[in-house]
């Protein structure tokens, strides 16, 4: 069961500051790993933060260590579903260049599994949760 | 999340870099919906769907029906931050509304627990844009816009018929978030407050 607690420990990656540059988390990055889930293209674009100044700076709470990034997962077409995914099941659907996408949540739930490196429809994109 | 490049820290909610060499830099959230299997691939019978095993099995439309209260659809448009709670979105079902400057309007399925953000704004048949002025019957569902009487899916965002037919309103890039998220990566966000208290 998720949650959105900060506080809330994780079996399976536990706190590890020796290796603090590979982690994060603020408390509000703790609470997205059950919060957000968006899809973000993995081009870079710069975009004016200047008036920023007045922001608290970065400083991670609790660090989890890295994990293997996702780039090639599998994919199957939607008619040729079974039980991969079900009716009431909730996935994350997306539309690129006239592609369409769904991740469903119950595979990208746990750390391993939140950030998804991905294309579709000719762009660079992960899908996060 | 860290990129593996310059191993720069990342915030999944902002798509922000927030420490290394890339601090500062933004990606671009794509817009996105969040719904049941059966009704995203009612609308889109040529999706792909990722393949992995199950990590958990809690999240069904159930999740979100039972804890309304707990989560908000929230945008950034431009220098405008504004977020809808899913308890008045279930209670009012199409939300008419602005974020900054964009007209906007909220839709949202209690039944699959859908909530999107569609651009008001669209191009007629000349280089003219117009604002959609929605009219929403909660009785019988009908979602029609004032001036031409076309008919809406409030799922889509597409006019189903009417002079308007064919239609497509902008899929915004919304993101469901715990309300408790949303407030500490977005502490100036603006929160609709609800037709009662306009």
């Amino acid at each position: 069961m998720p949650s959105d607690s900060p506080t809330k420990p994780q079996k399976d990656l536990p706190e590890d500051s020796s290796r603090r540059r590979h982690g994060f988390t603020t408390k509000g990055f703790a609470a997205i790993r059950w919060s957000a889930i968006g899809l973000a293209i993995a081009s870079l674009a710069q975009t004016g933060l200047s008036a920023d100044d007045t922001r608290p700076e970065f400083r991670p709470k609790r660090v989890v260590r890295p994990f293997p990034a996702i780039e090639s997962a599998s994919f199957i077409e939607g008619k040729k579903v079974r039980d991969e995914v079900r009716g009431p099941e909730l996935v994350l659907g997306v539309v690129i260049g006239g592609k369409a996408r769904a991740y469903p949540i119950n595979q990208l739930t746990r750390p391993t599994r939140e950030i998804i490196n991905d294309r579709l429809g000719g762009r660079s994109i992960a899908a996060t949760w | 999340m860290e990129d593996t490049q310059t191993e720069s820290l990342w915030s999944h909610i902002l798509g922000e870099c927030m420490r290394g060499e890339l601090k500062e830099t933004r990606l671009e959230i794509m817009p996105s919906k969040m719904m049941t299997w059966e009704k995203w691939y009612a609308q889109h019978p040529d999706t792909s769907v990722m393949r992995l095993s199950r990590t958990v099995e809690n999240y069904t439309r159930e999740f979100y029906r039972k804890q309304m209260q707990r989560f908000v659809i929230g945008a950034v448009l431009g220098d405008a931050v504004k977020a809808y709670s899913f308890v008045l979105l279930q209670n009012e079902s199409v939300i008419q509304d602005s974020i900054g400057s964009t007209p906007v309007l909220v839709t949202f399925d209690s039944e699959s627990t859908r909530a999107s953000l569609f651009d008001r704004r669209v191009r007629g048949a000349g280089i003219i844009q117009r604002t959609i002025d929605f009219e929403f019957d909660a009785k019988t569902g009908r979602l029609r816009d004032r001036k031409t009487d076309s008919d809406w899916d409030p799922s889509t965002g597409k006019a189903t018929s009417g002079p308007l037919a064919g239609t497509q309103l902008k899929l915004l890039p919304g993101i469901v978030s715990f309300d408790k998220a949303w407030r500490t990566f977005h502490p100036d966000s603006a929160f609709y407050k609800g037709t009662r208290q306009k």
